[in-house]
């Protein structure tokens, strides 16, 4: 079965997207019609219950006769499990009913939460009205002559990701596309861990020990966990080798991405893994992360454990700390109590083993062999070791995971509040129903679909960052000995030599119109999970200081300048910091930087600003912080104006 | 409950040594972690050795600026610096201090001045301790947050810490003679725990 394809009756903009009295297309046979089936009765409530003998031969007479085992009631309780548990939203409360009425137009695309709405796209009903008959069994046929779901998407791709997996309009914010690939994932878990796999007539299905009889028990008895696990890298990089370990995360992220058991990813982001698994896997779950087990980072789990009528999913650690209701767990290195070992320099978690003389200064260091296998092992980054003179910028562009579903709860509570008279339906969504569909949200289409735009905007931010290369002057090898990644591996963290004026400036308008074109919405929110991080030193100063600044980054924009307070701001205060700046002027703000430094007061700075008839600017410059900008103006003019 | 005496420390210049390092570059820690403060503690003010296990405490930082001073130790022979060293340090720091208030620590003095952490031979840490009031403090409220100090994980209690939500872990150093000692396991600072306020950071 290609479980992707049972919600293709979407794609009509059908009220009823299954088939019950279609007759079976000559082309099923035994290699797709389970997929069929699929279609066909996935929203056939009556076929749902394994032990109910009427609905099974209901099933069995509305298929022409045709004989099937019991195994397809068991495939379609794990499809409507799945169907269900990757939904946006199951709820529709009862007031809502009566207050808001109407549904999307066919083919208008899902209500994007973190993007300006699209105008509805032309689709195949928008064009010719309801389908007809022929449309409908084209695209039955097109997707039952597919050998995989890759191969229906690569065909309907646009028209996927351009049509809501719900129609109403207080749940219309998943693509079709996004939902459809998230019920394979689940249905392929749940396939994978119940049993029987093909039973006897009126047999029941087992998940663990827990039996269920029919589709209510299940949802009501069948765990689901949700589980985010973080990173934290231990090692203190020291050396250009040391810094081997974020490619080596980089590159563990990607294969558990990819690798066999991607079907329980939801996503992956910076230094987060957000997955799936079912109760009792806990040995699945040391199989998913082994990669980065392996590299001897640490990685914390909290998960929350739900029943398939609402998951559940762990909110941020602030948020989950207060709560006692979900799972932690925290995969380490053995740590024992006590040793008398000495411990590694480098992670100061594992045992130091090796006497490792620095062959710069001579100073022996005590590694362990993990840390000590990264430093020989490791590339480093591209130029880093060059670079011995002139001030260096270290950039890191971050997804907090952790802040995701909450801010989605946000985003679709500012969603439902701004609906009205929309699409020509009346829609007035009132307080009480607002927070019955968000306490309702089950977010992870929404973070799969979120974590899909995050990976696009980082290559965007990257083609936008070459483009700005160019645009100071600077051909392809000469931007690339200025930087310590290649723009196609698209890295969240690399670091630029400044020897060139407007390199930070370029850094920070490639990351503000690139992050406003693709979450224009979310980056008007407080809590706004994609950051920027900027720290500026000298080429020489270690990179432990600048990771200590940069891991854990507060604020949509953060810049931390050298020798003084750090800029955290939010896009809107941070806009403001540069109109003041650029009403200022760059030489005269560099003169105020100077007398800053050189008085130690920004008392002499306002004195100067009074001094030289800018009180107004002052007044300005004091709302949103004068020493926002000067620290912006320190990091702005770094390589010279 | 614990009750602890609560001193307000402050120092010109602090270097509590990290155990990682790079050849040329010393980074400092941005609190006091146990090791560091009981030991001086018990050299300093109990007169007892630093294996002694009386007196417990542990600090935290709420104000200081970060410097790197560069300098090198010199060859004895030739009294010629070979390599410049980079250390970091924290100048104008101040701090808490709590001290477990037990038979031991009972009749501690309302000012206690004392030297802790690296360099102290070049006048690094030294620090002044003041006890602003005569009784002291009960465990406060406890709240969720991060822990801002660095405590070994079997004395959690004696600090107050009642849960662990999310451990950071390392190893402190725990003397157990004139010139040795082994390393035990010990909570970090940013773990996340349940504890009394006093330990434990305000965001922002």
């Amino acid at each position: 079965m290609i479980p992707e394809l049972h919600d293709v009756g979407k794609l009509l903009g059908l009220d009823k997207h299954w088939f019950e009295d279609m007759e079976k297309p000559a082309l099923v046979d035994g290699s797709n019609e389970d997929t069929w089936l699929a279609i066909r009765f996935h929203g056939h409530k009556k076929s749902l219950s394994p032990g109910d003998k009427i609905a099974f031969n209901e099933l069995r007479r509305l298929d022409s006769g045709a004989a099937y085992s019991s195994g397809i009631r068991r495939a379609m309780v794990l499809l409507t499990l799945a169907d269900g548990a990757s939904a946006s939203s199951r709820i529709l409360p009862e007031q809502a009913k009566n207050k808001v009425k109407g549904y999307f137009k066919p083919g208008t695309p899902p209500q994007c939460l973190w993007k300006v709405s699209e105008p509805p796209a032309m689709t195949m009903a928008e064009q010719h009205g309801n389908p007809s008959e022929g449309e409908i069994k084209s695209i039955i046929f097109d997707a039952l002559s597919v050998d995989s779901w890759k191969d229906f998407k690569q065909k309907y791709k646009r028209t996927l990701s351009l049509t809501p997996e719900d129609k109403h309009p207080l749940r219309a914010m998943t693509s079709l596309g996004n939902h459809c690939e998230l019920v394979g994932k689940l249905f392929r878990i749940l396939d994978d861990a119940v049993t029987p796999r093909s039973d006897k007539l009126g047999g029941k299905l087992f998940l663990g020990e827990s039996e269920i009889a029919n589709m209510a028990e299940a949802l009501k008895h069948w765990g689901i966990r949700i589980l985010r696990a973080d990173i934290t890298i231990p090692q203190r990089v020291v050396h250009a080798g040391d810094v081997h370990i974020f490619s080596l995360v980089e590159d563990a992220l990607r294969q558990i991405d990819m690798g066999g058991h991607r079907d329980h990813v939801i996503f992956t982001a910076s230094q987060n893994i957000w997955l799936v698994l079912l109760p009792g896997q806990k040995d699945k779950l040391c199989e998913i992360l082994k990669p980065l087990i392996d590299l001897g980072v640490v990685v914390s789990t909290v998960e929350r454990e739900s029943n398939f009528k609402k998951v559940e999913f762990p909110l941020s650690d602030e948020l989950e700390a207060a709560k006692d209701e979900s799972h932690r767990f925290q995969m380490l290195p053995d740590l024992p109590s006590q040793t008398d070992e000495q411990i590694c320099e480098l992670c100061q978690i594992r045992e130091g083993k090796t006497q490792n003389p620095d062959p710069e200064s001579g100073v022996v260091e005590v590694l362990c062999c993990k840390c000590l296998n990264i430093r020989k092992q490791g590339r480093g980054f591209h130029n880093l070791k060059k670079w011995d003179e002139g001030p260096v910028l270290w950039c890191r562009v971050a997804l907090d995971g952790q802040k995701l579903p909450d801010h989605l709860t946000h985003l679709y509570i500012n969603y439902l509040q701004k609906l009205k008279y929309e699409n020509g339906c009346k829609v007035i969504p009132d307080t009480a129903i607002i927070e019955e569909l968000a306490k309702d949200l089950q977010p992870a289409s929404l973070l799969a679909e979120y974590a899909r735009d995050y990976r696009k905007f980082i290559s965007d931010f990257w083609k936008r960052v070459e483009e700005g290369f160019d645009s100071l002057g600077l051909n392809r090898s000469s931007s690339l000995e200025r930087i310590t990644h290649l723009p196609e591996e698209a890295s969240d963290l690399f670091a630029v030599r400044l020897d060139v004026p407007g390199i930070p400036d370029m850094i920070i308008d490639a990351f503000h119109d690139i992050l406003n074109d693709a979450f224009p919405v979310s980056v008007q929110q407080d809590d706004c999970p994609i950051r920027l991080g900027l720290s500026l030193a000298h080429a020489k100063h270690p990179f432990f200081l600048h990771w200590d600044r940069l891991k854990e980054l507060k604020k949509t924009v953060n810049l931390f300048p050298p020798g003084r307070r750090s800029v955290c701001l939010h896009l809107n205060d941070f806009k403001a910091v540069r109109e003041v700046a650029g009403r200022l002027g760059n030489t005269y703000l560099h003169k105020l930087v100077e007398i800053e430094n050189r008085t130690q007061s920004r008392l002499m700075v306002e004195v100067k600003l009074i001094e030289d008839k800018k009180s107004h600017l002052l007044e300005v410059a004091r709302n949103v912080g004068l020493e926002n900008v000067l620290g912006y103006q320190v990091i702005a003019s770094a390589g010279g104006e | 409950m614990p009750k602890f005496w609560e001193y307000k420390l402050t120092a010109d210049i602090l270097c509590i040594g990290e155990r990682f390092k790079k050849g040329l570059v010393r980074p400092c820690v941005k609190t006091i972690p146990y090791s560091t403060i009981t030991g001086a503690l018990r050299q300093e003010v109990l007169g007892v050795p630093s294996w002694d296990d009386k007196g417990h405490a542990c600090g935290c930082l709420d104000k200081y600026k970060e410097i790197m001073l560069v300098g090198g130790p010199r060859d004895t022979i030739t009294g010629v610096s070979k390599l410049p060293l980079t250390t970091q340090a924290l100048v104008e720091v101040k701090g808490r201090v709590y001290i477990v208030f037990d038979e031991v620590t009972k009749d501690l003095p309302f000012r206690l001045d004392f030297s802790m952490g690296a360099l102290k031979s070049k006048g690094f840490g030294r620090v002044s301790l003041i006890r602003e009031t005569n009784e002291p403090i009960e465990s406060r409220e406890p709240c969720i947050g991060h822990l801002n100090t660095r405590i070994p994980e079997d004395l959690l209690g004696v600090f107050g810490i009642t849960q662990v939500k999310k451990p950071v872990y390392g190893y402190l150093f725990k003397p157990t003679s004139d010139n040795g000692g082994v390393w035990v396991r010990a909570l970090f600072d940013g773990s996340i725990v349940e504890g009394s306020s006093h330990i434990i950071k305000k965001e922002g």
